[in-house]
């Protein structure tokens, strides 16, 4: 296994991990939590790059609360030192940014590899509890400390909300909150979805609902289910990605 | 009867290992009390017989809050009872309760712990400083910078960047150039003390064995962890996030080495054990490369308190921990006033004439 080290993009805001000698003919994505690490072993020998989102890795987190597509705005700044277009690959929280990326900018991406990425809105979370909307409404009227609605928040909030810190708590809120639709009926570019058929956190069929309203825009989409994985295929199934990675090199050309 | 307390967690990275090594070793020592260092920095004497999930929110259930007088009589208080300890078994991992800070607060409460003293537990903790000392003491080390814009390192890229303080991978990456380490240094968390830089050698191989010096010199079977195909560097995953006995990844224990370089490992783990002045078990950690061998860094505080290791001369846990113990008793630290007898203030003038 060759070193993919990193190196600064953006002036330092943007952290990449580059693998091979030769200019990446990919890029991948990362979900929320995680970093380019993740596709060390996907990404073996091949061209590509993988950065570190920001807020996430080595790379500093936004001053202010972005979107999606905010990120998808970043990784155009400093996509030139990228020497685009390239395959894409993203994977859940990735994978809106590829979406958005590709929908800004469909001169830069030649395809793209989603896996585990929430796309379409009409996701129901569970309301919070009465008890637990009172205690809020309480502290934002300073009725409740900070100190003690932090620890209800530790122990009500999901464990991405639970784990996040500083800006990238409010980025979280923002993101999963966020639906993708336009973007989606924009694109005109190969598609391969790559899902887990027990993808608890992205459940199956909203990937065949994604893949249903790409064939609409006119795309050429594949959907691949793979039986027996969750939602981290990066990690749990690097052969599929790679598989993905290489049909997807075939049909768009060198 | 010895009344011992286990401590652990604490506001560190590797919090969570900490949590996995104090119940560890709970378990091993019945009778003994659990103290709970929260991320907060809050302590806690929780009941008996927990598990790993029921730190999973944060403070366990039905954990009583205490406080930590650093004076002497002090100790941990509920309230005005005072708990009664003859040593505290130091199970904490990174930061302040490996770095020395816990060390000290614990010496100026009178509290006798396992595991080194503040000083050895600061030189163990710092990468750059411990590189030099060993590099004075003879032995061989990588090349280890400090990452600032006033220089840069006289060896080529990439280089692999740590953090200067922790005693983890945790932080750990690879640059491709010393831009981005400077970069990396400004935005990651885990370099806000500071960070070193070394050369990355392809292929290398880690070589771990443990020490301890008390009731004699000792040292343990080498370990040589095998990199799995997913990761350059051994994560912190792989090196400690087991539930069991030893760190998850696959290992080869005892390594298969040269008995020359074995006896030579064997031979600088004794001679930087005694340079750091450890206590209870440490891990010294070697690289391999080309046929040479360069000492990487010391973990004075090990995951597991490295009792896998051990198994050639075979040392159970129990007996790992009491050893501990009894070093601990046998070693308290005690502030010297030898010369401070007072003369100094009899014949002394007015403070007003040292003004002038």
């Amino acid at each position: 296994m060759r070193a993919a080290p990193l190196r600064a993009l953006a002036g330092g805001a943007l952290m990449a991990r580059f693998f091979g000698d030769r200019p990446p003919g990919v890029m991948a994505l990362h979900g929320w939590g995680r970093e380019s690490a993740d596709f060390i072993e996907v990404l073996d020998g091949m061209a590509a790059v993988a950065p570190d989102l920001p807020g996430f890795g080595s790379s500093p987190p936004p001053d202010r609360v972005w979107g999606a597509d905010d990120y998808a705005l970043q990784i155009i700044g400093a996509i030139d030192e990228m020497r685009p277009p390239m395959l894409v690959l993203g994977h859940s929280f990735g994978g809106r940014v590829a979406v958005c990326l590709a929908a800004r900018r469909p001169d830069l991406v030649t395809g793209l590899i989603l896996t585990g990425a929430p796309l379409l809105g009409g996701v129901r979370r569970s309301r919070p509890r009465r008890a637990y909307r009172l205690i809020r409404w309480g502290h934002r009227r300073g009725l409740v400390s900070d100190e003690r609605m932090e620890m209800l928040r530790r122990r009500h909030g999901s464990s991405d909300y639970r784990t996040a810190r500083g800006v990238m708590r409010d980025v979280l809120v923002k993101v999963v909150n966020e639906s993708y639709e336009s973007q989606l009926d924009a694109l005109s570019l190969p598609v391969h979805l790559v899902w887990g058929a027990q993808d608890a956190e992205v459940p199956v069929e909203r990937a065949r609902q994604a893949y249903g309203r790409l064939r609409e825009s006119g795309c050429e989409v594949w959907l691949r289910e793979v039986d027996g994985v969750g939602h981290d295929l990066p990690l749990s199934r690097p052969d599929v990605l790679r598989e993905a990675i290489l049909l997807m090199q075939e049909a768009t050309g060198p | 009867m010895t009344r011992i307390a286990t401590a652990f967690g604490g506001p560190s990275p590797e919090h969570d290992v900490s949590v996995s090594t104090g119940l560890q070793a709970s378990r091993v020592l019945p009778g003994s009390d659990c103290l709970y260092w929260s991320l907060t920095g809050d302590w806690y004497l929780i009941p008996p017989g927990l598990e790993l999930p029921d730190f999973a929110d944060g403070v366990p259930r039905k954990a009583r809050r205490l406080e930590l007088v650093a004076a002497p009589g002090g100790g941990y208080r509920m309230g005005r009872k005072r708990l009664e300890y003859d040593a505290l078994v130091n199970c904490f991992h990174g930061g302040p309760g490996e770095d020395g800070t816990v060390q000290g607060i614990w010496d100026m409460a009178g509290l006798c712990y396992t595991g080194p003293g503040q000083g050895p537990s600061s030189l163990g903790m710092d990468k750059l400083i411990f590189a030099a000392a060993v590099r004075a003491a003879g032995m061989p080390t990588l090349e280890r910078r400090l990452v600032t814009p006033r220089s840069a390192p006289d060896f080529d890229p990439p280089y692999i960047m740590k953090p200067r303080s922790g005693g983890s991978s945790i932080g750990i990456v690879i640059v491709d150039d010393y831009d981005t380490a400077l970069a990396v240094a400004k935005s990651s968390p885990h370099m806000a003390e500071g960070a070193v830089i070394e050369p990355y050698l392809e292929g290398a191989a880690d070589l771990q064995i443990a020490v301890r010096r008390y009731p004699a010199v000792e040292v343990s079977a080498i370990e040589e962890p095998v990199r799995s195909d997913r990761r350059e560097i051994l994560t912190y995953q792989e090196k400690y996030l087991a539930w069991g006995d030893a760190p998850a990844g696959d290992r080869r224990i005892p390594a298969d080495l040269p008995d020359s370089m074995e006896t030579t490992i064997q031979t600088q783990a004794m001679a930087v054990a005694d340079l750091v002045g450890i206590r209870g078990v440490s891990r010294v950690d070697f690289l391999s490369h080309d046929g040479n061998l360069y000492v990487n860094e010391i973990n004075t505080l090990p995951g597991s308190l490295a009792a896998y290791l051990w198994i050639d001369p075979p040392r159970s846990r129990a007996e790992l921990l009491e050893d501990m113990i009894a070093e601990a008793l046998a070693h308290p630290r005690v502030f010297n006033t030898v010369g401070a007898d007072g003369a100094a203030l009899k014949g002394g003038g007015a403070i007003a004439a040292k003004l002038l």
